[in-house]
């Protein structure tokens, strides 16, 4: 891979990969700079000579290993923190203030899940990934996947009823 | 899909719309390519390291006033940015430049004829010694731990210290007289006369 394509795979991929980094860490900037990092770690990679077959998995799974440093580093997200730093759920919802109000409901409620629940709710319905390209992302079996994706979705629906929430 | 799942997918719709902004994205690739040529490029340029800071610098104030010009954001806005950025550019150069000197170590090589000098001896070998030296080394190192201390076993009682032999009560003192010269009568009262030693110098002036 040359320069000019992985400019390309930059313009491709640069907002999918912020957006998981967005959602895992619930930090814009730091965000922007763990994206930086994955692109840069991807260009190390190909400058070595060697080859990435698929390029959206590799660049996620850079993400997320950079994700999981950080979480070594830095323990966990408190949503206190968060508020108190000024956080505020992003995205365009449209005009429907039903839907804003649903959409902020649910970037907070994904707060209280367990790190592990929340990577794999990301990766399902914001990242748009399927189950067989988590499993490929995390060295996982594709029914691993399943089952965690099951009871992650039933820990948010829990999390959603004790806030008195219908999801 | 299950209708839990696409309440789901409904739910965090607005979620997949959070993407980077436009200057975003171009202050971003700005700083990927500029890694890429501080890491990758910079090398084929040699360049000695003040030359490759004051170029990085030079690229980094650049982008910044293009991000000013782009953006209309206020300078100061970008003072943070380009702090971070700043530490990243000197990171990546000092990265570099450090890799490359443990590059120049591991590929440092001897000439042939130095490669076939120290073939013969080598270099675990001893140096030659000096006799000076020989005689040190022959003498071999003092240990001083390892010497053996030799103390006496002092009696509870010594000889001549107990209360009653420590003589006590009239203890004669002896002076020393300065001697009487025999060949100068004595004074009128009786003490031997003081030898006055003259300097010559002094008697020759006198007798003069």
């Amino acid at each position: 891979m040359d320069k000019r394509t992985f400019g390309a795979s930059y313009l491709k991929y640069s907002d999918a990969i912020f957006r998981h980094c967005y959602f895992r860490v619930y930090d814009r900037e730091l965000a922007r700079d763990l994206t930086q990092q994955t692109f840069t770690r991807a260009w190390e990679y190909l400058s070595k000579g060697k080859i990435i077959k698929n390029m959206r998995a590799f660049l996620y799974q850079t993400a997320r290993n950079l994700v999981v440093d950080y979480f070594r580093s830095k323990r966990s997200i408190s949503l206190d923190t968060l508020l108190e730093k000024g956080f505020e759920p992003s995205g365009n919802a449209g005009r429907d203030p039903e839907k804003q109000l649903e959409s902020r409901e649910g970037q907070f409620l994904l707060l209280k899940l367990r790190a592990a629940d929340r990577e794999v709710i990301v990766m399902r319905y914001i990242d748009g990934l399927k189950p067989r390209e988590i499993a490929s992302i995390t060295k996982e079996n594709t029914n691993v996947v399943s089952v965690r994706l099951y009871r992650a979705s039933r820990a948010f629906r829990k999390v959603c009823e004790e806030h008195g929430y219908d999801s | 899909m299950t209708p839990e799942e696409q309440k789901l997918t409904q739910l965090f719709g607005a979620a997949r719309q959070v993407k980077l902004t436009p200057v975003e994205k171009w202050w971003l690739k700005t700083k990927i390519e500029f890694h890429q040529l501080v890491r990758f490029e910079m090398p084929a340029l040699s360049l000695t390291k003040p030359a490759a800071i004051l170029l990085a610098s030079f690229i980094l104030l650049a982008a910044a006033g293009v991000v000013v010009a782009a953006s209309h954001t206020s300078p100061g806005d970008l003072l943070y940015p380009l702090k971070v950025a700043s530490e990243k550019v000197n990171d990546s150069v000092q990265s570099f430049f450090g890799q490359t000197e443990v590059v120049e170590q591991e590929s440092v090589e001897f000439p042939d004829e130095q490669r076939e000098e120290s073939s013969e001896e080598p270099l675990t070998a001893e140096p030659a010694e000096t006799d000076q030296e020989s005689e040190l080394e022959t003498a071999g190192p003092l240990d001083p731990v390892d010497l053996p201390v030799e103390r006496e076993e002092l009696p509870d009682e010594l000889p001549g210290i107990s209360g009653d032999d420590h003589p006590t009560g009239d203890q004669s003192v002896t002076v020393e007289t300065p001697a009487v010269n025999p060949n100068v009568p004595p004074t009128p009262d009786g003490t031997p006369p003081l030898e006055l030693k003259v300097n010559a110098k002094a008697q020759l002036e006198l007798d003069l």
